[in-house]
């Protein structure tokens, strides 16, 4: 369960391919900060081991970890291209959670009419 | 009085001693990254009590799974608190687990974040198979975080750092080992020295230790702010 969609700020924890992960988040509509306590969202980056490699790039499973206070609240894995690539794989995975932001936030304000329209005296 | 080992005994002590030197630190060389610059730090402001904790921190070897592993970051913290003690930063720090602060230190540090081992493992099989004559590296990344909570004005800082080392497994190495950890220690030098810097800057560790505060405190004076509650996080899950 994703809490607090609205916000779309992110901290992003990546050992390696830090850069090309974090332009991604950006170009999908992500605000990367650089402060830990700045954002609700901790977004762990791991690329797995090189399965196959081309003039553009090298092949890796790449997961994304977001985790709230302490705990996974989603967990994307895929297998795709990264480098200059196309499709790249941390464009794919962005994406994806940008997905799901959006599809949480909108849930979200859902829940919240819902709430007071049922709230409402008849 | 001179000791006759049989020639038998011979060769079996090399292999003992060589295997001893492979399964140890003996056989390797550390480089550091050089991602982060060394840099001059001003004296401490205070010197004080810190205890410290792991929270959300994964360590990933290549071509193995995932895992959480407080034991690695614990070993991290470790590293890089040593360092603090040695350049004088703080005066004590004690390693708590997850969530069980005492409340009587003057801050409360936790350790975060991902470290990765990159190596090729077509080579480590190549290098294993010929009894590490071949070389093979690990070039170990970190991108790690502290977030550190002052206890008496309940305010909380963060920092956080990217830097690596890389680490070559070869036999002959074994004739190194009086340098083979220099590399490993200038990375986590840098990388304490910037996250100290960070913190510095931000505001931390510029209070009197607590015992001045506790000599100087009486009940009539207003409580310290702690913060809203709602801004303290969660105590980080822990997995082993």
């Amino acid at each position: 369960m994703l809490d607090d969609a609205s916000n779309r700020s992110l901290f992003v924890v990546a050992a390696s391919h830090r850069r090309a992960a974090v332009e991604a988040l950006s170009s999908a509509g992500f605000t990367v900060v650089e402060d830990l306590l700045a954002s609700p969202h901790y977004l762990r980056v791991v690329v797995g081991v090189q399965k196959n490699s081309a003039a553009c790039g090298s092949l890796h499973n790449v997961k994304y970890d977001l985790r709230q206070k302490g705990r996974s609240a989603v967990a994307l894995t895929r297998s795709g291209w990264i480098g200059h690539c196309q499709a790249n794989v941390f464009e794919q995975l962005a994406q994806e959670l940008s997905e799901l932001f959006d599809r949480a936030a909108a849930e979200s304000t859902r829940n919240e009419s819902k709430t007071q329209y049922e709230g409402e005296p008849i | 009085m001179t000791i006759r080992i049989p020639e038998r005994s011979k060769k079996e002590l090399v292999i003992v001693i060589l295997l001893a030197a492979m399964s140890g630190p003996g056989c390797i060389m550390t480089r550091a990254g050089g991602q982060l610059d060394p840099i001059d730090l001003e004296p401490p402001v205070i010197k004080p009590n810190v205890e410290e904790t792991v929270g959300d921190f994964a360590f990933t070897l290549e071509g193995g799974k995932m895992i959480t592993s407080y034991r690695a970051g614990k070993t991290l913290n470790q590293l890089l608190t040593k360092h603090w003690k040695k350049q004088g930063y703080v005066s004590r720090v004690e390693h708590v687990a997850a969530s069980e602060f005492s409340g009587t230190a003057d801050y409360n540090m936790t350790l975060s974040g991902s470290q990765y081992g990159e190596s090729s493992i077509g080579m480590q099989l190549l290098s294993g198979l010929t009894l590490f004559l071949l070389p093979y590296s690990v070039d170990t990344k970190f991108d790690i975080q502290y977030t550190v909570e002052d206890l008496r004005a309940g305010a909380k800082y963060s920092a956080g750092v990217q830097d690596h080392y890389i680490t070559t497994v070869q036999l002959f190495l074994l004739f190194a080992l009086p340098f083979s950890q220099r590399g490993m220690n200038e990375t986590m030098g840098n990388m304490a020295d910037h996250l100290y810097q960070q913190l510095r800057e931000k505001g931390a560790f510029d209070l009197p230790p607590t015992s001045t505060a506790v000599e100087t405190m009486n009940p009539d004076s207003p409580p310290f702010d702690r913060g809203h509650p709602a801004d303290r996080t969660e105590p980080a899950e822990v997995a082993d």
